[in-house]
């Protein structure tokens, strides 16, 4: 039902997208998914015509979106992310210009209208005026416009945004209740929201897809690195050191959840995990009820035999199971393993890579580990002006082979050792630009690899 | 064009459904009130009725200009505000269909002020007038004309930003403009008969109003208009396929 191949758009010389292509099936909800400035907005407004295509193509119900637009916008219902209300107008007034407009003919358009008006809700506000609805109704009028001629086609631009709880809930409903008949596309950054409506995922990251799978598929890959799960009623020391000892667990970790410092009764600041501890201890006479997260070595199932273990030495075992990774980690993971991606290519191109601008650092991960390089070095370190596109070529050059580490092309190489003095750089780049090129540049990749590592972790943690 | 017709329809019950149509409707009836009052004053006996239409709407019709500026400053910019643009453009309606709409539902609005001007006319027949009803008519139909270029003109600026501001800024500047090119330069008499001057003169929108306030329009004079009006709502659908997606 809509066909998406190799889209293309710029905005000035920066691509939006780029060779963005996915499918949809007919009565398939797809889930686009990715992070502010991914490019969901610009790819969903090309497929409805709105925005002009600089490359590729788009075939939306059969047709050509750039050649046949009358005939794509007759078959289409859309929701912008802004929604197109005449805040002046009564709802029922609206509906029925917006199905006027989108040629649902005059038999049968007022009880259309009812219809619509009853499946998404807001047959109780039909005669009011919409400026005066909240924000839930608006978004559901809004919806209501989209699905008025009973398009084959439905796109929703992030249907609940700025929703509280109560009427995102309401919203999926109503999605779910037009699943079915209609091919759907809807965007968004809020993961449980997939997991509630689609039957598919396309993730997109930096105007490009990452993966496009369905969500039980994307989950069973996720937990390829096996997880599990342990609330153990015991000495907390012995039984740590006990699963330590077993042979298929590779790290045991105890779960912080409190991850808020206090203050106790003496005044001292208490420090989040111990805190837990603590409370862990007092719940029990002597024995504290003790959580573990254990990393196995993958594909071992060990439960049953770690369980058994664990009652023979007499502790109570209270809880045993996997941990299957969030989407959210999923996605993080996928789009931290991205942007690990685009600086490889950037090492590999040296001569013509791009360049990181601020516009680009839209996504949290983005964000972060550029804040993580401007901790590292001194404040011009994230800015590529020409005269450091020209040193870190210098550089490539110098070191041949060694593929150089994006992060330590961009950090600005000193014109002369007094600057690199007076430059508070860390560790690994103190040494001058001589003394670097002659250096293996292995040191300097574990360096950046730890960092990538921590960035991707503290954004798990979250 | 039925898309057409269901724009018209919308744009007229959003006129309607704000309090600025009707409060330039009132400050247009009052200019043009003390207008026709004074022109009344200068020819006090009812048998002047042809003389008194003639000045009236042959003097009325900058206070026209500034009223549709300000009502046409909404059509366009607003849409782009709010984001119904991109409701409209990707309905199954073509651009030039709402650019269409937009302006025939400010036609629509102008015949339905001008009609409330017949008041002048209905008063001055029931106390003994008798007008001659070709150059009185033919006065209405240039003042719809100067009318319907303001109207193109201020959706023409109201495409051009998201601000009203600036685009009531822009209308009523350029509406000005065009209206005071001519007796700026015809002020020079035949004297100045310079390319350009007589360019300039021509291009004025109130160059071309004699002709219809003296009963007898010039063809040239309602090409004039008309080759303004299409221009102006052209550049306009050009402007929102080069804007889209702002």
């Amino acid at each position: 039902m809509i066909e998406a191949e190799k889209l293309t758009k710029y905005y000035g010389d920066r691509a939006a997208v780029q060779d963005l292509s996915f499918e949809v099936q007919k009565g398939e909800i797809v889930g686009l998914l990715g992070p502010n400035g991914a490019g969901k907005t610009t790819t969903m407004r090309m497929l409805t015509g709105y925005l002009p295509i600089d490359g590729g193509r788009a075939v939306v119900a059969g047709y050509d979106v750039v050649e046949k637009p009358m005939e794509v916008r007759r078959r289409l219902g859309y929701l912008p992310e802004t929604v197109p209300l005449y805040t002046e107008m009564p709802v029922r007034a609206y509906l029925d210009f917006t199905a006027k407009i989108r040629g649902v003919p005059s038999k049968g358009r007022n009880r259309r209208i009812e219809e619509v008006m009853e499946l998404c809700r807001i047959a109780d506000v039909s005669e009011k005026v919409i400026g005066k609805l909240s924000r839930g109704y608006k978004q559901r009028v809004g919806l209501a416009q989209a699905i008025i001629h009973n398009p084959q086609v439905i796109i929703l631009d992030e249907p609940t945004v700025g929703l509280d709880p109560r009427q995102i809930i309401e919203i999926r409903k109503v999605i779910r209740d037009l699943a079915g008949n209609h091919s759907m596309i809807l965007s968004t950054h809020i993961l449980p929201e997939v997991s509630a409506l689609c039957d598919r995922v396309v993730i997109v990251n930096r105007g490009r897809v990452l993966v496009e799978d369905t969500l039980a598929n994307l989950e069973r890959q996720g937990s390829n690195a096996e997880r599990l799960r342990l609330e153990v009623r015991g000495p907390r020391q012995e039984i740590q050191d006990f699963l330590s000892r077993w042979p298929d667990v590779v790290e045991v970790e105890i779960p912080t959840n409190t991850t808020t410092a206090s203050i106790d009764s003496q005044g001292n600041l208490a420090p989040a995990v111990e805190q837990e501890d603590e409370a862990a201890e007092i719940n029990s006479d002597g024995v504290s009820n003790a959580r573990f997260n254990l990393k196995v070595t993958p594909s071992t199932d060990i439960r049953e035999a770690l369980a058994s273990a664990i009652v023979q030495q007499g502790w109570g075992l209270r809880e045993i199971g996997l941990v299957v990774p969030s989407l959210e980690e999923i996605f993080i993971r996928l789009i931290t393993e991205d942007l690990a991606r685009l600086e490889e290519e950037e090492n590999e191109g040296a001569e013509d890579f791009e360049v990181l601008d601020d516009d680009e650092l839209t996504s949290p991960v983005q964000v972060r580990a550029a804040r993580d390089d401007d901790e590292l070095d001194d404040p011009e370190g994230r800015v590529v002006d020409s005269e450091d596109e020209l040193n870190s070529q210098d550089i490539t050059r110098r070191e041949g082979s060694t593929p150089l580490n994006a992060r330590q092309r961009v950090y600005p190489v000193a014109k002369t050792p007094e600057q690199a003095k007076r430059k508070a750089a860390p560790s690994f780049l103190t040494a001058s630009p001589k003394d670097r090129s002659s250096k293996p540049a292995a040191g300097d990749t574990q360096g950046a690899e730890d960092d990538q590592n921590s960035t991707a972790s503290e954004s798990e943690r979250e | 064009m039925k898309n057409t017709y269901y724009i018209t329809q919308r744009e007229l019950y959003a006129y309607f459904a704000s309090p600025i149509a009707y409060i330039m409707m009132a400050f247009f009836l009052a200019f043009s009130g003390a207008l026709f009052a004074i022109f009344f004053n200068q020819n006090p006996t009812s048998a002047d009725v042809n003389t008194i239409m003639r000045g009236w709407s042959g003097s009325v019709g900058f206070f026209l200009l500034i009223f549709v500026s300000i009502i046409t400053i909404r059509l366009i910019a607003e849409e782009q505000r709010t984001g119904t643009m991109e409701l409209l453009l990707t309905s199954p309606v073509r651009d030039w269909e709402v650019v269409l709409g937009k302006f025939l539902a400010t036609f629509v609005l102008l015949l339905l002020t001008l009609a409330f001007t017949f008041f002048y006319l209905i008063l001055m027949v029931a106390f003994g007038g008798r007008p001659d009803w070709g150059p009185v008519l033919s006065g209405y139909l240039g003042l719809l004309l100067i009318g319907g270029v303001a109207a193109a003109f201020g959706i023409l600026a109201s495409s051009l930003t998201q601000s009203q501001a600036v685009a009531a800024v822009i209308g009523i500047l350029v509406c000005i403009i065009l209206w005071f090119l001519g007796p700026l330069f015809v002020s020079n008499g035949p004297t100045n008969s310079e390319w350009w001057s007589v360019a300039l003169s021509y291009a004025s929108l109130e160059s071309h109003v004699d002709s219809f306030s003296r009963g007898s329009p010039d063809l040239k004079d309602i090409v004039y208009y008309l080759t303004m009006i299409i221009l102006f709502l052209g550049v306009t659908v050009q402007i929102l396929k080069m804007r889209r997606g702002e």
